[in-house]
């Protein structure tokens, strides 16, 4: 009983805030390429240079404000990175994907080690941190308030991004467009789309959210980057959004309950429930929400498959 | 085997990632055996010359830098020496690297970590002539001396520590005599699971009646779950928490800071990183179990196919104060010193989880 009060508080919704964050800008970068039939498995290694370019050029400037600069550049040069590997020399998505993480993971650690002389952590010499923004007076909004106060620009950033998303995927000329390339290229092309700049436009805006998601995980509260920091988040972030089929909202609602899974599973811990159950349960709700997510999608296929069958080429 | 499919993998992957790979290996090896005959002393007729092949590369400020102090130490003492370096993910040169030492060159090859356990397992009996010693793990053939660390007395220190500062409000003025502290370690595996049981007993001795609140993070590199553990920890009203996970780790002492309470390092000395709210430090010294060990060889007391074990009675492990802004009383530190000479003394048993 004592655990659930524990678990269940405000300061906990706070923690999920931070925590769904940069999962959630990681998730929306993906959707974009997602909606262009792009799995993008890059995403961790994205926010991976997010996070090390974050600390390391804000802390030489001394402003967050270009650590995150810096880090949307960092995410969006390997996201170039990605759609050269991908759309001009026609790799594997997911081959390439898996390459972008291993080429962050071994260039930030060599970079730490070049620039800091320690291929662990960054030392307490380059540290900057994300300012917090002070609700005032709202802050003693009951439970809303205590959630929303004091957490970075890049939480509110985040969950502007989701109707911004919205906005762009539904009501936009280049949404339209990349949903038509998404659903069939070869249409796609023969209605004079570009199908190839779209694509890499989804890829690039991908690299900018990833970025930024890696600029709020080493800058939040850390102030510091360690070695392979992300540890799975861009993973995690392809599950929200495949189980939120690409679209905004429901991408948002499945990186929160990833975000609430995974603050649960501390506390969890802490209260002495084993530890091996208590890490898994992020992993297994993610696995059941992708079952849920699959079953959903089936039913909607076949339901848009009975109202207009597919109609064959002559 | 393991090393045979990630090579077959990275070949699968890409040509080129290979054959790079292939280059930094030999020329990490060129380099080596200039770099051996410059560095070589040439000493005297006895004392041995010391390879030490390391799996991966130096500057963790822990286990690999403590090692290549060690290897500083020896050749100071007359030894011709050799610090090896490698990728830090690529068994395939650790295994290259420590076969190309292994011909009879070397009086003494040096590896560790349990990493290295199957490649030596399967080298070693390959050069029956070369002798080798293996620290923080064990592997069994005639012609391996095999160094184990007792980090739960080290741990055992910091709990004694803990418990200290959580009862004793005067000293520690961040401390709210909850009673409680924390641990968050890296993963929950024996090795691991050594440093909470003497962490335990550490804290047990001083007053059986504090909470003692354990997570794990899951990994070793994930820093926001760290600190997000610690911070529950403190919310809970954990005066001070241990950490024992490596990169992760990092995230714990940070939470100390944003908390204001206090932390405790591991591995290297951390006392400075959070000025005033890092207690200690529990340190392996792999680099004083490597110099006893040389010198053992050079007298002919090494003894291979045996364990030796470096606790706090050989300085294997140890807490130090060092740097971290005089925030534990003289009289504290006294006490943690008693309390290791009874463990030295074997008037307290240490439980252990290996």
């Amino acid at each position: 009983m004592n655990a659930l009060e524990q678990i269940f508080t405000a300061g906990t919704l706070f923690v999920v805030l931070a925590k769904v964050a940069p999962l959630l800008l990681a998730a929306l970068g993906g959707a974009f390429t997602q909606q262009g039939n792009i799995l993008n498995i890059g995403l961790e290694g994205m926010m991976l240079v997010g996070a090390f370019a974050s600390i390391s050029v804000g802390s030489a400037f001394d402003s967050a404000l270009v650590g995150v600069l810096a880090a949307v550049l960092a995410g969006l040069a390997l996201a170039v990175v990605y759609a050269l590997g991908t759309l001009w020399l026609k790799a594997d998505f997911i081959v390439v994907g898996i390459g972008v993480n291993l080429l962050a993971a071994g260039l930030t650690v060599f970079l730490l080690q070049v620039m800091y002389g320690n291929p662990g952590v960054t030392p307490p010499t380059a540290s900057i941190t994300l300012p917090r923004i002070s609700l005032g007076p709202l802050a003693d909004v009951p439970v809303l308030g205590t959630a929303f106060d004091d957490q970075t620009a890049l939480v509110w950033l985040a969950l502007l991004c989701v109707p911004l998303s919205s906005l762009v995927l539904y009501r936009t000329r280049f949404g339209v467009h990349l949903r038509a390339v998404g659903e069939d290229a070869a249409a796609a092309d023969a209605a004079g789309i570009r199908v190839t700049r779209v694509k890499v436009q989804s890829i690039l805006i991908s690299g900018v959210l990833c970025g930024a998601a890696g600029a709020q995980l080493a800058m939040a509260t850390l102030g510091s980057f360690t070695a392979d920091m992300t540890s799975g988040r861009g993973f995690i972030a392809v599950a929200a959004l495949t189980f939120g089929l690409a679209r905004p909202v429901r991408t948002m609602v499945a990186a929160f309950v990833f975000g609430a899974a995974d603050a649960v599973a501390d506390q969890l811990g802490i209260a002495g429930f084993n530890s091996n159950l208590a890490l898994m349960t992020p992993y297994v709700i993610t696995i059941l929400a992708l079952v849920v997510a699959g079953i959903q999608f089936r039913r909607i296929r076949s339901a848009s498959a009975s109202v207009t069958p597919a109609p064959q080429t002559a | 085997m393991k090393q045979r499919v990630v090579g077959r993998l990275a070949v699968a992957a890409t040509a080129a990632v290979v054959a790079s790979l292939g280059l930094t290996a030999c020329g990490g090896d060129d380099s080596g055996g200039s770099a051996a005959a410059g560095s070589s002393s040439e000493g005297g007729s006895s004392a041995p010359s010391v390879a030490n092949v390391i799996n991966g590369p130096l500057g963790d400020q822990g286990f690999f830098d403590d090692a290549a102090r060690g290897m500083a130490e020896i050749e100071k003492a007359g030894s011709k020496i050799q610090n090896i370096q490698s990728d830090a993910n690529n068994p395939a040169q650790w295994k290259s690297n420590l076969e190309s030492v292994s011909n009879g060159d070397w009086d003494l090859v040096i590896t560790g970590t349990s990493q290295m356990v199957d490649i030596l397992t399967e080298t070693a009996p390959k050069y029956p002539d070369q002798k080798y010693v293996i620290y923080d793990s064990v592997v069994d053939a005639p012609n391996v001396a095999s160094i184990v660390y007792k980090q739960n007395e080290g741990s055992y220190l910091a709990g004694v520590l803990a418990a200290q500062a959580t009862t004793n409000t005067q000293a520690f003025p961040l401390s709210g005599g909850s009673k409680k502290v924390g641990l968050v370690g890296g993963m929950d595996i024996p090795v691991i699971n050594d440093f909470v049981e003497g962490f335990k007993k550490g804290v047990e001795t001083v007053d059986p009646s504090i909470q003692v609140l354990v997570s794990y993070v899951g990994d070793f590199t994930d820093s926001n779950k760290g600190f997000d553990q610690a911070t529950a920890m403190y919310k809970q009203g954990a005066d001070v928490v241990f950490q024992v996970a490596g990169g992760a780790g990092i995230g714990v002492l940070k939470a100390a800071e944003e908390s204001n309470k206090y932390a405790i390092g591991v591995d290297s000395n951390q006392n400075s990183l959070h000025q005033g709210h890092i207690l200690a430090s529990m340190l392996k010294n792999i680099g004083v179990s490597l110099e006893a060990a040389v010198k053992e060889f050079g007298s002919g007391d090494l003894k291979f196919g045996e364990t030796t074990e470096y606790g706090l009675a050989n300085d294997g492990v140890s807490l130090t104060f060092a740097d971290n802004g005089d925030i534990v009383p003289q009289d504290v530190q006294d006490q943690i010193k008693d309390y290791a000479k009874k463990v030295v003394d074997g008037e307290i048993k240490v439980p252990t989880a290996l």
